[in-house]
Formats: structure tokens, C-alpha cells, sequence
């Protein structure tokens, strides 16, 4: 290509790189969380599968009335997951060995870095410094790409909403606390035995080892959340393993959004890179062309040059041959008529 | 097939009518009733299954398929391979239709369609691989748009702004390769966030990667499946080039399908050997892995070197079918097969008929633009009054036996 | 194109196969191992003695002992049929007396094994595996998988032992002890035996054997099991257990266990007669008067602790519960600074560590797990510092010994052992073991718990009922009731972390009103409190009712 339109593309890549803001990838710093975030902690030991905490939190986000009530505890003999009507649910687990049922109640966990926010392609998640992650309902196409991504299965849709349809789940209670209804989530204030406990995440953090110290022996040393997925914000005790809950304990410490920055980072590499790569192809696929073409014409001429100068030395010499033929021919007859002409002058003589 | 140049009026019910016809007016009804009373009435989407064949057909694998545009139009003005060039044109309609459709079936799956443009417009989640899917879709589908509207222009008579489109070919086909490079692969990156609910096999750190690659097979293999096609419903439509170059071009896309399908085989088998991944090669879904593998993609490979070797034109067209299978099924394998593999099988997802009512709906009505274009505008005929190629400063002509003068627009002597 | 059709055909069959995968795609991967629990047996002996020579060609052997027992048997055939006698000594490995060389013993098992299965097929009868199917021996996966149980004596089968006619005591000795029981002379390499020093087997015969001292597993097999099959020779018929089964099976030790429980109550006081070791009554534990010495000036003081070692013979079932390593007195390995002979496990932390079952302060916490007593125990935090008063249940102040004038700790531990024993004899005798409480008539019949009553009506609490099933529980058991004297040590499993009082602080006094933000480590809120005391016990004590899910069952809910 011609140089100024070399220079003209530099120029543009120069001008779109120098608008961009600076790419803070999510991924590559290790986010530990806004250090006073709050979050919530829950004893499986504690939890006796009342079902309370599912009121609580129906009441105070109004959500629809379930199919049974809540006291109804035959519900508990099936697993349950959350839904667009229920925000969290408790499940029963009778577990060999252990001496009674276990509970564990399930909601959002509120990722120090979650992989709904990052996978959200218009910035519906907040990770608030409060600690709660809320979804935006103003902006939501409702693509589900979130339900896909967490690792978790909370986010439920509406799929019965025809042209509204809302991504729903636990929101900590953000919008009742931040504006003062309620000091504690609405699970948390209706749990009769305290197995859920609001406060500081770090202060949960030491009080969940305060309690492995207290009651050896009744707790699995480890705090569900405390680096799963990069860390949550609720968290889980309990003295049977986690798997036996239901919970997977093979998600790793890598937060979400570290998984696909990787990928993202290699788009403004492709931006930057194929322009070149591209344009240097065509560039040399060109350039063999017209070396070909050039080469080609090349040898036609040399070609024609050949011939032509083996007929030009064939004609010069058939054109001598012919000249000394005529040439010969004129002598001939010449002497011919010579000879004729003193032939007539011997018969003119008696 | 009734088409609208013969001149005695056939009935309006023949079977292919007909059959449209159903699929029309189921497409309608599920339209209304998707929009009336929401996805769940008419899909079997779940809170555990929110993507369904909707997203595995219509997107993956019609972006997938989608490929033959720039892979032709790279190869022929990039790559500087002119025999593909009467290729060109029906893979770039081909493509624009398919992504128009992908956008189509967006509008159905997606929960607020209207919101569609707000990444772009309201707010930007750029940590999102989907953002990136979407920007680059959209600016590749103007990008396709702007590549298609030379045969249109050319159909209007339009020839300035014909000329200048055509001037700055070279400028959109390579940034169709950038955005294609880039999508194709982000729409594997895609399940990069999800190691837990993908099965190890499929799970890979080179999903973007596979994606690309395979969309490069997937392309060239559709330009011949879709070559095939055409010459049998559409074969008056194309003109002597075409006519004399499509062998070349099943060929020639056959022999880069075949590397490009040996160098997936390869890299796929690098993502098993780097994360140890072997003994999973074992059990029943390493078995469907390896029908997938060996019978999809090392097989047409295998296939297609030897339709290549011996001018084996049935053997290139049916193994491109098989290769265009193959890619679908891996499409379907990453996003409902191996997705929510540890799900119990009580809650696995299988679409509902409405599902596919919808995208065989949306299949057909991209047929029918196709046939209605490729019977009016020059995709698969040159039209002889434009110059294909507005030469630069200083440039030979490529074609010097084009003719300099206009004719003035004469229907009857159109086509060959 | 006949190369285009043989393809055709071999992708005919790969989307063949796939389809059949994929119809079998939920198809479980091997057959899952049988649980023991169901098809296991105590016999199954792995033979894999070439593994400590090189590194196996097959899978180990799954030898089933006790078939080829019974079949041997049935044959007439005894031990000595493969193991060889040597000195009249039985060699309990398998045709040899000590391990050769690889091949030697390669060819012991071969030769001997495949020798005998094929002389046994050549005489028609069912037999084993013959030569050449070498899998059905070295069998990788074994259907049935070992379910051997550990055995051993308790107190009871211990005291059948010493009871039984079928022993005889030796000339010169009363009791039978000589039979088993043995000393060893390593000078004159002769086992003989000692009176007032038999211990526990395991003392010497360890897990493994060293230095020429037969491993636990050899000594009491050969002491054990050849006896039993001498009595069965002889035509005893309660010849007591001689193959695998009959010791280590579950069968058999729940059948063991029920023949124990009925000759105990056959007895004339329902318990089992003490055991004559010498041991003492009554001990005063003490420290080392050694121990003291060169402190330069500030001598080690450790009040006494009198120890009623006759009454916890009782709660045991074997000496070694506490003599986990030998009798000798604990002092001897756990010393003052912790010695190597005690994995440096010093004096102090011998007698209280909580985790160890050996030490005093352990068992009595591990009583703390029972039905009766876990209800308040299980909620007293462990890592809480014991209060000094607690020491002074054991630890009794110099000032309170029955020595006229009072003696120091130096003085005391100075003592002669016989003054010792007579001191810690007076203590104990002193000590009173009524549990305390406060009048029954001084103390609420029900309270009502009506703070917070909002959804539900205030309830009931049977105050009363609930301190007497309490006591009930306690009854019988001189641990608890020694640890309960005090009046109001009783009522602090539910009004704790206060001094003992007739009337204790009421809940909502620390219990604050609000679940609000966890700030003050594990105190809960009123509400849980409240609802935890009740609910834990009951749980812990293993009460169905009320269910911690039956709200109506602790108060009726307002009616709206």
C-alpha cells in the first residue's frame, strides 16, 4: 500500500488507543474485599430447619406468597433452590453418622468478586462496599448471562414475565438497611436460635475461630466463603463436611472474574496485532502478484525479442539469396540478349 | 420450485409452500405467545437451565456457521487467492443473514430485547466477555451490511456509492477478520467463567481458541455445503465465472478445511494432555468426546485430504455436511451437553418443540431472503456494467478485459 | 470408489458406537467395591511377603484363613498340616520359620499352596485354585472385602479366664495368673514367671515385632489361640474361640459381649470381683520430692491430690485405660520438665490434658458426652479458663489435710508411702458425696418467660420438674455427684456465667433485647438464648420431645 495510508492507519490506532480509558481488568490484583463490608454468618449447627429465615425474608421484601406455608417443614424431605419467587431456601440432610439432621440455608453469597458482576455486559451487579451485591433493574436485558456464570446457581428469572422479566435474588437486605428499616437482613432478625449473625466480615471471620476454640470437636475447621471463589461474604460453619450439604468444595480460590480476563486481554491484541498481520499478507500476496506479472512480461519479451530476431536473420537471408538470384537473372538475360543481338547482324552481311 | 420469471402461473400450493407456510404460521403463533405470556410458556428454560437452544442453535452455532464470510473474503482479497472470488459474494450474503438472524433470535431469547443496544448505549460492562460478544457482533453485522451493499447498490443502479464500498473492500475485509477473530473466539470464552459446570473435557483454558479455529472449518465447510445448495435450486442465477470457479472453490476449501480441521484435532488434544485430563477419556461422556473428536473432526479432516487428493468432488460436498454437523454438535456439546453436567438428570434441559419450532422458523425465513436476493442481485453473477475491482493510484488493472462502457439497465438482459 | 465405501462403512460404525455411548452416557463407570458391613469376613489374610523384597509382578493374595481351617479340619488335618513345629514351638508363618530369600519363598507358596489344592483335586474333593490360573489367587479386586475387628479382654472375659476350672493355677500358686502371664530373662533367654508383676501383654508384645520379642498379633495368637485348640482336643466344649471369626468377626463379639452380660448377672453381687494385683486403695498423688531439689530456693509445690483407685477400677474396663504404657506410677516417664520416655509430655499436662482419655481431667470430660450429662456440658465453652476454684475439687489445700498443725506440699509429698496411702485413705473417707442444691421449696415451681413474647404467647417453664430430672440424672454417679456438692453448681448449666446463687441474674441481664450487629463474640441475643438453652439440651440429651420445630409444644401462639 502507499505509504500515507500506512501512516493514516498508525495514526488511527495511535488515536483510538489514546482515547481509551485505562483497562482495569478485573483480574490480575487479588481484590480482598472493602475491608469494612458486612456479611452474614451461618452454624449449621445451630440451624434446627424452622424455616423461619424463609418468612423473614419473604416479608420483608414483599415477595409473593409460597405455594405452602412456611411452617410447613414436610417441604424440607426434597432439595429446593432458589427461585424468582423465594430468595433463599433451607435444606434438610440426614447425613450417616452424624447424630441428627443438618440444615443449611442458601441464598446469595455475596462474592468479594463476583462472577455475576463481571460476566454482566451492562453493569447491572454492583459489588457495594457495604458488601451486599445488587442488581439493577433500570438497565437488565435480561440475557441470563449471570445465571450462567454463577458458580453458586443463585440468580433466578422471571420466566413467566413476558416483557418485564427480573433477575431476583438476595439483595442482603441493602435497600431496607441503607435506608434504615432494618438494622439486620430479615432472615437474620427472624432466626430464633442465632445461627445467622450480622457484622463486619472480619469480625465474623474471628468470631467463627473464637467458636472453633470454644466447642472443639463440634465444628469442621474451615470457613465456607472465607476463600471460595476468592472469598464471599456469607459464610458457613458446620461439623460435617461441606459436600455433605450440598455445598462444592472443588470451585477453587480463583475468583470469577480471573478466569475470563485472561481472554479479555487478549481482544486488544487482536485489535492491535491483525491490522498488521493482515495488511502485511495482502501486502506480500500482492507483491507476488506483480513480481509474477513482472516476471511473465519478462519472459514474453524476451520470448518475442528471440523470435524476432531469428525471423529478422531468416529474412536478411533469403532477401541475399534473392538479391543474388535477381542479380544473376539480370546477367542471364543480358547475356542472352547480347548474344541475341549479334546473332541478327551475321544474317544482314551476304 | 415456482419462481417469478416463468411465465405460466403455477399454484401457490406446492409442498414447499406448504411446508413454509406451517412453519410461518407456527412461528407466528409461538411469537405471540413468547411476547404475551414470557420464555417460560414457550421454552423449557429453567433457573438451572437459562440458556437453552436458542443460544446453542441461533447464536453459537449461527455465528459458527457464519464464518464463510470473512474466511472467503480473507482469503481472496487478504490471502490475494482470486479464483475464490465468485465465492466471495454468496459467503458474505450467507453471513450477513446469519448474523441479521442471530440478532433475530436474540430478540426472542433475551428478556428485555428492546434494552439490546444499552451496553453500547447506557452502560458499558466491559469485564464481560458477552460485552465483547455483542460489540463486536454488532459491528461486524454493519460490517457484512456494508460488504452486501455493493450487489444491492449494484441492483439499484446506485454506482457512485457502489464504487466507493467497493474502494475500501480491502479495509472491511480486514476488519471483518479482526471482529470475527475476536467474536468467534470471545463466544467460547464465554463458558471460561463456568470450570464448574463444564465438563472437563470441554472445559478448557484454549476455549476461545477451539472456538476460533473450528469457526474457520465451520466457514470454509459452509461455503461449500451452501455452494452445493445453490447450484441446485439456484443454478440460474450464476454466470460463466461462477460456474467455471465453483469446482476450484469446493476444491481449494476442501484442502484449507482439511489443515484447519487437522490443526483443531491437534490443539484439542493439547487442551486434554495440559490439564492431565486423560482418564476422563474413559468414562460415557468421554465417549460422546470422542465421537465428537474422532468422528466430527478427524474423520472430515481425513476426508476431505483425500476428496482433495483424488478431485473428489462428492466426497469435499458430503464431507462438508458431516464437518458442518460436527460443528453444530460441538457447539450443543459445550453449551447443553457438558453444561450442568453434575446436575442430576431430572434436571438436565432438552428444548421444546417451541424451541425449535422458533429456530427452524428463523432457518427458513433466512432461506427465503437468501433465495429472494440471490434471484434478484448479483451474488452469483457479475454484473457486466461494474467493474469488480476500482483499481488504486498506480495500480495495474486486474482484469482488463472488463468492459469501459455503461450500458443503460435492460431486465431482459440480465443473467445468463 | 471402493475406498469411498469402505469409508463410508468405517463411519458408519463410529456413529454407531456413538450413538451407543450416548445412550449410554449415565452408565456408572466399574461396579462399586462391596461395603464390609455387608459381605465382609475377619479371615481374609493379605499375603504379600514378597512386597518387602521387591516390587510385586501380581496383585497380593486374598487368603481366606478360616475356610482352609474348617476344610482342613474336616479333613482331620490340624495347624501342623502348614505350619511347621520347631522345638515344640508353632511357626506361625506359613510353611517356614523365618523368611528366606525371594525366590525360596516364592517357591514355599507356590510349591505348598498349588501343591496341596492339586492333591486335593486329584482326591475329588473341592479345593482351591489349581496351577496355572494365577488370577484366581492374585486377585486385584476381591469380591469380599476384610471386616476383621480388634480383639482382646476385657474386664469380664479377663475374670472368666481367671475363674475357669479348664485353667488350672500351677503347684505352688493360688491363682492361675503363671498360665499366661510371664516375665522374660533375656540373660537366661527364658520366659518365666513373676508374681505381683503381671501387666498387660501389650506392655512388651508391641505392635511389631523387635528384637526378637514376638509381635502383639504372634504372642496372642499363639498364646491364645493354641490354648483354646488344646481344650478342643481334649474334648472340652466351652473350648473358647480358635479361628478368625470367633475373635474378630462382629458376630462373635456381639455374641461374646451377651454371654459376658450374662454371666455378670450370675453373679453373686452383679459385678465382676477385683482384680488381685496388689494395687492400692487409696493413693495420694504427690509430687517427686526430687523435683524440688536444686531450685534454688523456690521449691515446687503441688498440693495433693488423694485418688480413689479402688472405686475407678470400676469405670474402667482394662488397667491400660490409664497405665496406657506400663504400671509403674506416671511420675516414672511423665516427669516435672517432660522426659523422652513420656514423648515429653510433662507431669502437669499428663494429669489434665483434655484431649487424652489416660488423663484424669480427659476421662472426666469425656463423661461430660454422656446422654445425661451433655445437655448443660456440651455448652460450656472449652476455651474458657478453668476457674481456681475447680482445682480445689481435687487438689486439696495443705491446710485441709488431717494432719494436726497442717503440713506444706514439701512436707506432705515427703511422707513414707504407707503414711500416704493411710492419708489419702482418711481424705477420701472424709469427702461428701451428697449433691447440693438449694431447697426445693426456695426455688420458683415454674417461671414464666415473657420477655419478647410477641407472635407467641409467654411460656411455661417447669422450673421444678425440669431441677429433678436433672438430679435424677445425676444419681448413682459418683463422678457427677461428687462435682455438683455445691448448692448452686447444678443450676449453672443453665444460669452460667455467673457466681452461684439462690437467685440468679435473670437472662436479659447480659441477653440483650436485639439480634443487631455481631460485635461481642458468641453471646447471642435474648431471643436465641433463650431459645438455645432449651433446644441444645434437649438435643443433647437426646429428647425427642419436644422437637426443637414444634414451637406450640413451649408456647401457643397468639391468636390473631
Amino acid at each position: 500500500m502507499l505509504r500515507r495510508t500506512f501512516l493514516g492507519l498508525l495514526g488511527a490506532a495511535g488515536v483510538g488507543a489514546a482515547l481509551g480509558k485505562p483497562a482495569r481488568a478485573a483480574g490480575n490484583q487479588h481484590f480482598t474485599g472493602y475491608p469494612e463490608s458486612f456479611g452474614v454468618l451461618f452454624d449449621a449447627t445451630r440451624c434446627i430447619g424452622c424455616r423461619s429465615c424463609e418468612a423473614g425474608c419473604n416479608k420483608v421484601n414483599e415477595l409473593p406468597p409460597p405455594p405452602e406455608p412456611f411452617d410447613d417443614l414436610s417441604v424440607l424431605k426434597v432439595k429446593r433452590r432458589t427461585h424468582s419467587w423465594t430468595y433463599t431456601v433451607v435444606n434438610r440432610y440426614d447425613i450417616p453418622g452424624a447424630p441428627g439432621p443438618v440444615f443449611k440455608k442458601w441464598q446469595c453469597n455475596h462474592c468479594l468478586e463476583p462472577a455475576c458482576a463481571s460476566s454482566c455486559f451492562v453493569r447491572a451487579f454492583t459489588k457495594t462496599s457495604q458488601g451486599a451485591v445488587t442488581w439493577d433493574g433500570t438497565v437488565c436485558v435480561g440475557c441470563r448471562y449471570c445465571m450462567i456464570a454463577c458458580p453458586f446457581e443463585i440468580p433466578t428469572f422471571e420466566f413467566k414475565e413476558p416483557l418485564t422479566p427480573r433477575i431476583m435474588k438476595c439483595t442482603l437486605c441493602y435497600p431496607l438497611i441503607t435506608s434504615g428499616k432494618l438494622t439486620v437482613p430479615g432472615c437474620v432478625g427472624a432466626c430464633p436460635v442465632e445461627a445467622l449473625v450480622y457484622g463486619k466480615r472480619r469480625d465474623l471471620l474471628q468470631i467463627a475461630s473464637e467458636r472453633f476454640h470454644a466447642f472443639p470437636g463440634r465444628y469442621l475447621n474451615h470457613i465456607y466463603g472465607e476463600h471460595e471463589m476468592g472469598g464471599t461474604n456469607w459464610l458457613y460453619l458446620a461439623g460435617v463436611p461441606f459436600r455433605a450439604l450440598g455445598m462444592r468444595e472443588d470451585l477453587g480460590e480463583v475468583p470469577a472474574p480471573e478466569l475470563t480476563s485472561g481472554a479479555l486481554a487478549g481482544v486488544p491484541l487482536v485489535a492491535a496485532a491483525w491490522p498488521v498481520l493482515l495488511t502485511g499478507i495482502y501486502a506480500i500476496s500482492k507483491r507476488k502478484d506483480k513480481i509474477a506479472r513482472q516476471e511473465t512480461a519478462q519472459a514474453v519479451a524476451r520470448a518475442v525479442a528471440q523470435i524476432q530476431a531469428e525471423a529478422e536473420g531468416k529474412l536478411k537471408k533469403a532477401m541475399t539469396k534473392a538479391e543474388a538470384e535477381k542479380k544473376a537473372a539480370i546477367e542471364q538475360e543480358v547475356k542472352k540478349a547480347l548474344e541475341k543481338a549479334a546473332k541478327p547482324q551475321s544474317r544482314e552481311g551476304e | 420450485m415456482a419462481t417469478e420469471n416463468s411465465a405460466v402461473r403455477k399454484s401457490l400450493y406446492t409442498p414447499f409452500n406448504v411446508v413454509v407456510g406451517v412453519i410461518f404460521l407456527a412461528g407466528v403463533v409461538i411469537t405471540f405467545l413468547r411476547f404475551t405470556k414470557g420464555l417460560g410458556a414457550v421454552t423449557n428454560l429453567s433457573d438451572n437451565n437459562p440458556w437453552g437452544m436458542w443460544i446453542s442453535f441461533d447464536l453459537l452455532c449461527g455465528v459458527a456457521l457464519a464464518a464463510g464470510g470473512y474466511t472467503t473474503s480473507a482469503a481472496c482479497y487478504v490471502f490475494g487467492l482470486k479464483r475464490y472470488h465468485s465465492a466471495v459474494r454468496p459467503a458474505i450474503l450467507t453471513a450477513f443473514l446469519s448474523y441479521s438472524l442471530v440478532v433475530v433470535a436474540l430478540l426472542y431469547d433475551v428478556g428485555r430485547p428492546w434494552r439490546l443496544p444499552y451496553p453500547f448505549l447506557v452502560q458499558a460492562g466491559t469485564t464481560s466477555v458477552l460485552f465483547e460478544v455483542g460489540l463486536c457482533v454488532m459491528l461486524y453485522l454493519t460490517t457484512l451490511f456494508v460488504e452486501w451493499l455493493p450487489a444491492c447498490f449494484e441492483w439499484l443502479g446506485f454506482q457512485k456509492p457502489r464504487d466507493l464500498i467497493i474502494r475500501i473492500t480491502l479495509v472491511l475485509t480486514i476488519l471483518g477478520v479482526i471482529l470475527s477473530t475476536m467474536h468467534q473466539s470471545s463466544l467460547g470464552a464465554l463458558y471460561l467463567i463456568v470450570p464448574s459446570k463444564l465438563h472437563p473435557l470441554w472445559y478448557s483454558m484454549y476455549l476461545p481458541v477451539f472456538f476460533f479455529v473450528s469457526s474457520i472449518a465451520a466457514g470454509l465447510s459452509m461455503v461449500i455445503f451452501e455452494g452445493t445448495l445453490s447450484h441446485h435450486y439456484l443454478h440460474g442465477r450464476m454466470d460463466a465465472a461462477y460456474l467455471r470457479e465453483h469446482d476450484d472453490v469446493t476444491l481449494g476449501f476442501a484442502k484449507g478445511a482439511a489443515m484447519v480441521l487437522a490443526l483443531y484435532f491437534m490443539i484439542k488434544v493439547v487442551g486434554i494432555a495440559i490439564d492431565n485430563k486423560w482418564n476422563y477419556l474413559l468414562t460415557g461422556y468421554g465417549a460422546w468426546f470422542l465421537v465428537e473428536l474422532l468422528g466430527f473432526v478427524a474423520l472430515p479432516a481425513f476426508l476431505y485430504a483425500i476428496a482433495v487428493r483424488e478431485q473428489n468432488l462428492k466426497l469435499a460436498k458430503w464431507t462438508s455436511v458431516l464437518t458442518v454437523l460436527g460443528i453444530i454438535l460441538n457447539r450443543f456439546n459445550t453449551s447443553l451437553v457438558a453444561f450442568n453436567w453434575q446436575l442430576p438428570p431430572a434436571d438436565r434441559y432438552f428444548p421444546s418443540w417451541m424451541e425449535i419450532a422458533i429456530s427452524v422458523y428463523l432457518l427458513t425465513l433466512g432461506l427465503l431472503v437468501f433465495r429472494f436476493i440471490a434471484n434478484r442481485m448479483p451474488i452469483f453473477y457479475e454484473d457486466p456494467r461494474y467493474r469488480q475491482h476500482v483499481p488504486h493510484e498506480g495500480e495495474e488493472e486486474e482484469r482488463p478485459e472488463f468492459t469501459e462502457h455503461k450500458l443503460r439497465r435492460h431486465p431482459q438482459t440480465f443473467g445468463h | 470408489m471402493v475406498k469411498g465405501r469402505r469409508l463410508l462403512g468405517l463411519a458408519g460404525i463410529l456413529l454407531l458406537s456413538g450413538a451407543a455411548s450416548f445412550y449410554g452416557i449415565q452408565a456408572e463407570g466399574g461396579k462399586e467395591p462391596l461395603k464390609a458391613a455387608e459381605t465382609g469376613r475377619p479371615d481374609l489374610i493379605k499375603i504379600d511377603t514378597l512386597a518387602a523384597y521387591q516390587k510385586l509382578e501380581l496383585p497380593p493374595v486374598t487368603f481366606s484363613h478360616d475356610k482352609h481351617t474348617k476344610a482342613l479340619r474336616q479333613d482331620k488335618q490340624d495347624c501342623t498340616t502348614c505350619h511347621l513345629v520347631e522345638n515344640g514351638k508353632l511357626s506361625l508363618a506359613y510353611m517356614r520359620r523365618k523368611n528366606t530369600q525371594a525366590a525360596a519363598l516364592k517357591e514355599i507358596y507356590h510349591a505348598n499352596c498349588i501343591g496341596c489344592h492339586m492333591e486335593m483335586a486329584a482326591a475329588g474333593k473341592k479345593t482351591g485354585p489349581p496351577d496355572g490360573l494365577c488370577r484366581a489367587c492374585h486377585n486385584v479386586q476381591p469380591q469380599i472385602a476384610v471386616a476383621r475387628l480388634d480383639a482382646g479382654l476385657n474386664r469380664v472375659s479377663h475374670f472368666r479366664h481367671i475363674d475357669s476350672k479348664l485353667i488350672p493355677a500351677d503347684q505352688n500358686d493360688k491363682d492361675n495368673c503363671s498360665r499366661c502371664h510371664h516375665e522374660y530373662d533375656p540373660k537366661a533367654k527364658k520366659t518365666f514367671y513373676a508374681q505381683g508383676q503381671e501387666e498387660t501383654c501389650r506392655d512388651c508384645h508391641l505392635a511389631k515385632e523387635k528384637k526378637g520379642v514376638k509381635s502383639l498379633k504372634q504372642a496372642a495368637h499363639l498364646q491364645c489361640v493354641l490354648c483354646h485348640l488344646d481344650l478342643d482336643k481334649r474334648g472340652v466344649k466351652d473350648h473358647g474361640p480358635y479361628d478368625c471369626a470367633g475373635c474378630h468377626g462382629a458376630a462373635a463379639q456381639a455374641r461374646i459381649a451377651k454371654k459376658n452380660q450374662e454371666w455378670v448377672a450370675a453373679l453373686p453381687n452383679k459385678e465382676v470381683p477385683r482384680l488381685k494385683r496388689g494395687q492400692p486403695d487409696a493413693v495420694l498423688i504427690t509430687h517427686d520430692p526430687k523435683w524440688g531439689e536444686g531450685r534454688a530456693g523456690k521449691p515446687f509445690l503441688m498440693d495433693p491430690v488423694a485418688f480413689d483407685h479402688q472405686a475407678h477400677e470400676k469405670y474402667s474396663d482394662n488397667c491400660r485405660v490409664c497405665h496406657h504404657a506400663s504400671l509403674e506410677a506416671c511420675e516414672k516417664c511423665h516427669t516435672l520438665m517432660g522426659a523422652k520416655d513420656g514423648e515429653f509430655i510433662n507431669f502437669a499436662q499428663a494429669m489434665h490434658s483434655l484431649s487424652s482419655r489416660a488423663s484424669c481431667l480427659g476421662c472426666h470430660s469425656g463423661q461430660q458426652a454422656a446422654a445425661n450429662c451433655a445437655g448443660c456440658h456440651n455448652h460450656i465453652s472449652k476455651s474458657c479458663r478453668l476457674e481456681d476454684a475447680s482445682c480445689r475439687q481435687c487438689h486439696l489445700l495443705s491446710a485441709e489435710t488431717a494432719i494436726p498443725g497442717g503440713a506444706s506440699p514439701s512436707q506432705i509429698s515427703a511422707l513414707k508411702p504407707p503414711q500416704k496411702a493411710a492419708l489419702a485413705e482418711t481424705l477420701l473417707r472424709a469427702r461428701n458425696l451428697n449433691p447440693g442444691t438449694y431447697a426445693l421449696e426456695d426455688l420458683p415451681e415454674t417461671v414464666e418467660i415473657k420477655d419478647l413474647a410477641n407472635r407467641f404467647q409467654p411460656s411455661e417453664f417447669t422450673h421444678r420438674k425440669h431441677l429433678a430430672a436433672l438430679l435424677k440424672g445425676i444419681k448413682g454417679n459418683t463422678l457427677a455427684e461428687y462435682f455438683h456438692r455445691d448448692p448452686g453448681a447444678i443450676c449453672q448449666g443453665c444460669h452460667h456465667y455467673s457466681p452461684p446463687a439462690k437467685e440468679p441474674p435473670r437472662c436479659s441481664n447480659c441477653h440483650s433485647g436485639e439480634n443487631l450487629l455481631a460485635r461481642e463474640s458468641n453471646r447471642p441475643a435474648l431471643l436465641a438464648a433463650l431459645h438455645r438453652q432449651c433446644m441444645n439440651c434437649h438435643a443433647d440429651m437426646r429428647l425427642e420431645k419436644p422437637a426443637a420445630t414444634a414451637c406450640s409444644e413451649c408456647h401457643q401462639e397468639k391468636q390473631k
